[in-house]
């Protein structure tokens, strides 16, 4: 898994460098991140191989986790929760 | 098989969080992959296909002939099978049980019906039947309370007996299916103790039953006795609830049933 800075400084040791090549999520809907930001409505985008979500972060006080539909189409700016 | 609507990410090339906001501190404490409410349970999944004429006695309807027709000193055997329970876990629609028909007529013309599947209380009680992502609770007594007129009620978690009307009670009784935090609620059967209902219908009369539920009365004939019957879908999603009301009393709905 690829993380961005800041990010990279603030994520558990386990989920650094670990490896999703390859490995299917079939049979799953969502992808739930548990992340969060220091402030509500900021921006990050997951990439899956040729797949894009465009989503916000809230603060933990707001929401603890994101679920992003994987079985939505790509770039579909949309969280589900 | 088929692919399912959760098939969906199927092979993971990358995995990239990007796009973060300067100055600001994200922080990832977990990943899950989560199913919320989509593990689905289908019970006789072809009964809502439709059939060019609902009423007829011609069983083909949804039975498939399973083994050639065998004769032997005058007795004629068919076994034909049909679909009664389609899984859903894991993003694709399995096949998971089926039911034997063998119907059996003698030389004199007289004829035996046997059927054979596993009802749910069966497939419950045994720790070994996958039951990943889905369970089943019965939720019998709330689906009675919705009903009026009804004068006995059958359950999916009854245990099989030898009357043709008790078969049925256990493919149409009330159930609800169970996933995370939703309900879906299954089949529920009423209907007088003095009903018998032909196996034939588990073949011809419920697939007939459209999938856009108005009350409606099934064709004459179909049942052995002339009591007057209404069904109507009174789940939501694609499960369909099925009443047999000899009083052919209207039925209490609730908020968001059709």
């Amino acid at each position: 898994m690829s993380l961005s800075s800041p990010l990279t400084t603030q994520a558990p040791t386990s989920l650094k460098g670990s490896s999703f090549s390859g490995v299917s999520f079939a049979g799953y809907a969502f992808l739930r991140l548990y992340l969060t930001a220091d402030a509500d409505d900021q921006a990050a985008r997951l990439t899956l191989g040729s797949k894009i979500w465009d989503f916000t972060v809230n603060t933990s006080d707001t929401a603890a986790y994101v679920d992003i539909d994987l079985v939505a189409p790509t770039n579909n700016n949309h969280r589900r929760r | 098989m088929t692919d399912g609507p959760l098939w969906g990410v199927t092979n993971v090339t990358n995995f990239v969080i990007s796009n973060l906001t300067a100055d600001h501190v994200y922080t990832l404490t977990g990943i899950e992959l989560v199913r919320k409410d989509h593990a689905t349970a289908t019970f006789l999944p072809a009964m809502v296909r439709p059939v060019a004429d609902p009423g007829s006695t011609d069983v083909a309807g949804g039975w498939v002939l399973q083994v050639p027709q065998v004769t032997s000193y005058g007795t004629t055997t068919t076994t034909r099978v049909r679909r009664f329970l389609d899984r859903d876990t894991d993003g694709r629609r399995q096949e998971s049980e089926d039911i034997v028909w063998v119907h059996i007529e003698t030389e004199s013309g007289a004829t035996t019906d046997e059927y054979g599947f596993y009802p749910l209380n069966i497939l419950i009680g045994n720790s070994s039947y996958p039951q990943d992502g889905w369970t089943v609770t019965d939720f019998a007594a709330s689906a009675n309370e919705w009903l009026s007129g009804c004068q006995r009620r059958f359950s999916l978690f009854t245990t099989a007996t030898s009357t043709a009307v008790s078969r049925c009670s256990m493919l149409l009784g009330a159930a609800s299916i169970s996933t995370h935090r939703a309900h879906q609620y299954a089949f529920d059967l009423d209907t007088t103790s003095g009903l018998t209902i032909p196996a034939q219908m588990l073949s011809t009369a419920w697939t007939g039953i459209p999938a856009v539920a108005m009350p409606s009365g099934l064709r004459a004939g179909i049942m052995e006795s002339p009591s007057k019957c209404g069904w109507r879908k009174i789940l939501r999603n694609d499960a369909i609830g099925v009443v047999i009301d000899s009083n052919e009393k209207r039925l209490k709905t609730r908020p968001g049933q059709s």
